[in-house]
């Protein structure tokens, strides 16, 4: 049985208009990308910085309007919703953003926000009973309301603050996360504690995540599925475990090989070509990725590549964005 | 192989003052730090944020301005013919000792390129600033030659800073800072803001300079990823104290400190599907570091004498040195 669908993005483009009155560029900052969670699931979406996940994952929470194609949030339209639906919609879907230093305003005590969260989403109807779900969620992070009431952001270190505003992001009781690099502020030995909570809200909490970030690591720890992104187009799109430990195209391949693996046996050998300016990259007509690809031809850099789906070994549907595996 | 660099008992700390001038609080962001680098070595300092690790190289590079004082300790560069502590050193001794001995890549340093200059007019400053005679025509081929020589594309000499990505920026400061060619490169946290690809041509690019001078460079970040991948050396840092320090393989397959295993163990890696736990709690304060060994508050093996003595760094094996007291 097929779990419900939470999120699905058909076809959405996003096109931002660079520079010059008359005689600006255009960019694709997301191309016709197709992405699907499910309940209780978590889809990490990667990439280099550029690709456009980030732009991806504001739209996604309504702060930017597709261009063209859909993204539908439990079957409504989120480019549509207006009115109590949209109150409804903000309430379920609760960003998390990468650095919570720069998310509260450091001039306000933070169980401000957090009441106030609890207050404006009338969650609670008076003081008394916003401090008990605030109390609550604080909890799920393992923080308390006393440890944090009276304290101005800058009093947290980095990977408190984040809990601080994961726990805020609870408050409305949300059914989807979109956390944005939420980790890479955070000191590495405080990390894994901040990526557990996550993992533990997918199960106590029945909550659907888009993990956006460039740190393959992190998203193997944490997801179900994957996406890659390239300059704006999904290039490889499936079932995580299969993805990261087999990866089809060439540049996931490339993106595994550049991590720095935490062992001085696996160093790197050979050495990589870096990206152009990024805007001719995106300026490309065929694959995004073929002026950087050791296998690419004349038809790469012509025609762009079909959207291949092939099966895998675990059972689940693998899309590959790449003309060596079809056509 | 010589040692290029002895820092020697190094104690730096932080003054912080109120308005009427009196000393409120110390900050003992570097205390006690001894550490040698061989000429032609690549040297990590690893450690979370807030451990001392950007102010150690502050000290290492003797930039030392209020509220930074040093109390105690030296740092010794070798010039060839003699030992110079760049602690003592004058304004004059400093702009011949920095650039053309010592270059530091400072944090974020894609933001320290003047956004009203050309590339050009960058090179073109240190060059007139820190060499004796300056002529412009024979600075531009020497600055050609230096691009060609790492890969850059020649066009960024015209480019103003915002022209160019956050990797090429980087690119651009490791160029100006190795143009006159230094003995010793301290590179605070080079790649922390770039993705994985172009993190992956910073190091390379820093790795082709160190073969090209044959210079050491001292690489100052908190991801062992790095550290696995380009060091020869690793120094482990918490709370203003070296704690390990050994060859990279050694401190990877063999860590003795609890820090470090804790450090080494919570990495995520792909293929691998257990869970990770993080090390409980935070750093201590630096204002008052606690008694004892600095990690016991935080250590799940502590005992009464760690609370009470502070460990020495003791030799595990050889090159590698660690401090705790269970290694003994």
């Amino acid at each position: 049985m097929a779990l419900p669908k939470i999120l699905q993005v058909k076809d959405a483009t996003k096109v931002f208009k660079i520079g010059g009155l008359l005689f600006g560029t255009k960019l694709t900052a997301v191309d016709h990308a197709n992405l699907e969670v499910e309940k209780e699931k978590v889809l990490s979406l990667v990439g280099e910085s550029g690709s456009g996940k980030t732009t991806l994952s504001r739209m996604v929470l309504g702060l930017l309007k597709p261009t063209s194609g859909q993204i539908l949030y439990k079957g409504m339209n989120i480019a549509e919703i207006k009115g109590r639906e949209l109150m409804r919609f903000r309430k379920e879907v609760q960003p998390i953003f990468q650095n919570p230093f720069e998310a509260f305003n450091p001039y306000k005590k933070v169980d401000r926000y957090l009441l106030g969260t609890a207050l404006n989403y009338e969650m609670a109807k008076s003081n008394k009973d916003a401090r008990k779900i605030v109390e609550d969620s604080l909890e799920t992070v393992g923080l308390s309301l006393n440890k944090v009431e009276g304290r101005y952001p800058h009093e947290f270190s980095g990977g408190e603050l984040q809990r601080v505003s994961i726990a805020r992001a609870l408050i409305t009781n949300p059914s989807m996360l979109v956390a944005d690099e939420p980790v890479s502020m955070v000191d590495a030995s405080t990390r894994m504690s901040i990526l557990n909570i996550l993992m533990d809200l997918k199960k106590s909490h029945e909550m659907s995540i888009l993990y956006v970030t460039h740190d393959l690591d992190t998203a193997y720890y944490v997801s179900d599925e994957i996406a890659v992104m390239c300059r704006g187009c999904i290039i490889e799109y499936g079932n995580a475990e299969d993805v990261l430990t087999d990866p089809l195209h060439p540049y996931t391949k490339m993106l595994l090989e550049s991590l720095p693996h935490p062992d001085p046996k696996l160093r790197w050998k050979n050495k990589i070509k870096l990206a152009g300016l990024e805007v001719k990259e995106y300026e490309t007509a065929g694959c995004k990725f073929s002026k950087r690809c050791p296998f690419a031809d004349e038809k790469c850099l012509e025609e762009r590549p079909p959207d291949v789906v092939l099966k895998d070994k675990s059972g689940s549907q693998r899309m590959v964005k790449c003309w060596r595996y079809g056509a | 192989m010589n040692n290029i660099l002895e820092v020697e008992n190094l104690k730096a700390y932080y003054l912080l003052k109120t308005v009427s001038g009196v000393i409120a609080a110390k900050v003992h962001a570097v205390d006690g730090v001894s550490l040698t680098i061989k000429s032609g070595e690549i040297v990590g300092i690893a450690g979370e944020s807030g451990c001392g690790k950007s102010t150690l190289a502050k000290a290492m590079y003797g930039w030392i301005a209020p509220p930074l004082q040093i109390f105690e300790g030296s740092v010794f560069y070798d010039v060839g013919d003699k030992k110079i502590n760049i602690l003592k050193a004058d304004e004059e001794g400093l702009r011949r000792i920095w650039w053309n001995i010592v270059s530091y890549i400072p944090q974020g340093s894609m933001d320290v390129l003047n956004p009203t200059m050309r590339i050009k007019d960058h090179f073109f400053n240190v060059i007139k600033f820190h060499s004796e005679n300056f002529d412009k025509e024979e600075a531009e081929k020497t600055v050609l030659k230096h691009l060609d020589e790492l890969g850059l594309p020649r066009e960024v000499l015209t480019s103003f800073p915002h022209q160019l990505s956050g990797g090429m920026k980087q690119r651009v400061v490791i160029a100006l800072a190795t143009i006159l060619g230094c003995n010793v490169i301290i590179a605070d946290e080079p790649t922390t803001a770039l993705d994985v690809m172009v993190q992956r041509g910073i190091l390379q690019l820093l790795t082709d300079i160190q073969k090209k001078l044959n210079c050491s460079i001292i690489l100052i970040t908190h991801d062992m990823g790095v550290h696995a991948q380009i060091t020869d050396r690793i120094a482990i840092m918490y709370a203003g104290k070296i704690v390990e320090m050994g060859p990279t393989d050694r401190i990877f397959e063999d860590p003795q400190q609890p820090y470090t295993k804790f450090l080494i163990s919570s990495l995520p890696r792909i293929g691998d599907k257990s869970k990770k736990t993080s090390i409980g709690g935070r750093p201590p304060s630096l204002i008052k570091p606690p008694k004892g060994c600095r990690f016991h508050p935080r250590c799940p093996l502590a005992t009464e004498i760690c609370r009470e003595v502070e460990p020495p760094l003791v030799k595990v094996n050889h090159e590698h040195y660690a401090s705790c007291h269970l290694l003994r």
